[in-house]
């Protein structure tokens, strides 16, 4: 992704993050007014979190489109590496057993052959 | 010479930091639960992407031919009667296409990367639970019992080799299995460490992909909000069947929002990368207790095989 696009992500990003606080605390004080019966601030306040949510709804889909710019192709193909080296581990791990096996099996050969000769 | 034993506090200290640093966590559930998420996704929109992806691909294919460009070349040997060597019974012609590897985010490559997803969970399931490791402790034990009962008759060559493996068995066995066991959590805590960069960076990328194949969250959320509005304004209208009918559509709306986000492979997806950042944090920490104690007995028990 080119650092333009990174950085209107991360600016849509902390937008987001400020927008979930403010949401939050609309929410928060449209029910304390509702408890304590000031019913026309709580409308208000509830009225404006709905916008806010609306305006939400409007960032995510532009985070969604810069977020489809990304080269995910090239993510693949890291996480590919990473697979490939795995799998090389878990077989050396295997090779090393199966060589310990075959260690045993020419020494058990050693020591027949010695004990035929003794 | 009888050598000095070390301190048993210093020692125990020093097999509690020696087991801290290389204990291998329980990682097994979590990758189990990646995999169960990853199936989930597949199953509900492997479909889906698969069509996508096909139509794209066409569509890449058209935009070329419209410009004139290569679309497809022939690859290998294409004349069945050049005469091909005789233990080539038919020809390796195929198709390669010139369609370019999009630089961005499609069907296709969305589709890749879920499917890469899966190999790299099944890369770390397969070192989690190595056989391997039980194996070599049995074909060091195998190693050990070729050498055979001492015997005069044998070469006294061999014979001090064979004494001199006997008097350590345990060590060669218990040896054996422990520096695999470190060569396999290194390599787990290596994967997950270099993948997870990658992992965070794709995941909401394919979300967002995955989004555009199935708007049901974001149409049910809009429905939702829609439901708010209307709560609030018949309240405020005064109007009582009004107000009704819109207390029952909010209650409706947010039992399909809750439906929605559910099924959302975007939510599903999120749900893989709590998993996985859960993982990472469990492998650059130390494993779980049970784990550590079984660590520090094998410690003991090498250390105690040494003479």
């Amino acid at each position: 992704m080119s650092s333009a696009l990174e950085t209107a992500q991360s600016l849509i990003d902390s937008l987001k993050l400020t927008q979930r606080g403010f949401l939050a605390r609309l929410n928060a004080e449209a029910s304390a007014a509702r408890k304590a019966g000031n019913e026309a601030l709580a409308s208000e306040l509830t009225l404006k979190s709905i916008q806010l949510s609306w305006q939400n709804l409007a960032l995510h889909r532009a985070r969604q489109k810069l977020l489809l710019a990304t080269d995910l192709p090239a993510l693949t193909q890291r996480l590919g590496a990473v697979v490939a080296d795995a799998n090389r581990a878990a077989a050396d791990i295997g090779s090393a057993a199966e060589l310990l096996g075959r260690a045993a099996r020419l020494v058990e050969l050693l020591r027949r052959l010695l004990d035929v000769f003794a | 010479m009888t050598r000095p034993r070390p301190h048993p506090g210093r020692a125990a200290l020093a097999l509690l930091v020696l087991g801290a640093g290389c204990a291998a966590p329980e990682v097994g559930p979590d990758i189990a639960a990646g995999r169960a998420l990853l199936g989930a996704i597949a199953t509900g929109t492997g479909p889906a992407l698969d069509r996508r992806a096909a139509a794209e691909f066409r569509a890449a294919e058209d935009a070329l031919i419209r410009a004139g460009q290569p679309v497809i070349e022939l690859q290998g040997e294409c004349d069945p009667f050049s005469d091909p060597p005789a233990a080539t019974l038919r020809s390796d012609c195929r198709l390669h296409s010139l369609v370019p590897r999009p630089s961005a985010t499609d069907a296709r490559s969305t589709r890749d990367f879920l499917a890469m997803l899966d190999s790299y969970l099944a890369a770390l399931d397969g070192l989690a639970r190595s056989a391997s490791v039980d194996e070599a402790r049995r074909q060091a034990d195998a190693l050990v019992a070729a050498f055979g009962q001492p015997s005069a008759a044998r070469p006294a060559a061999f014979e001090e080799i064979a004494q001199a493996v006997r008097a350590r068995r345990a060590l060669i066995v218990e040896g054996s299995g422990f520096v695999l066991d470190q060569v396999r959590i290194m390599a787990l805590r290596r994967a997950v460490r270099a993948a997870a960069q990658a992992v965070t960076d794709g995941l909401p990328v394919a979300a967002a992909y995955l989004e555009t194949l199935d708007p049901r969250l974001e149409t049910a959320f809009e429905a939702h909000l829609r439901a708010r509005s209307e709560l609030e304004e018949a309240r405020l209208a005064g109007d009582p069947r009004r107000y009704r009918a819109a207390v029952d559509a909010l209650r409706a709306r947010t039992e399909a929002l809750a439906a929605a986000q559910a099924a959302s492979p975007a939510v599903q997806l999120r749900a893989f990368g709590e998993v996985h950042a859960r993982l990472v944090r469990s492998l650059r920490h130390p494993g779980g207790l049970p784990r550590i104690v079984a660590l520090l007995e094998q410690l003991r028990r090498l250390r105690d095989a040494i003479p």
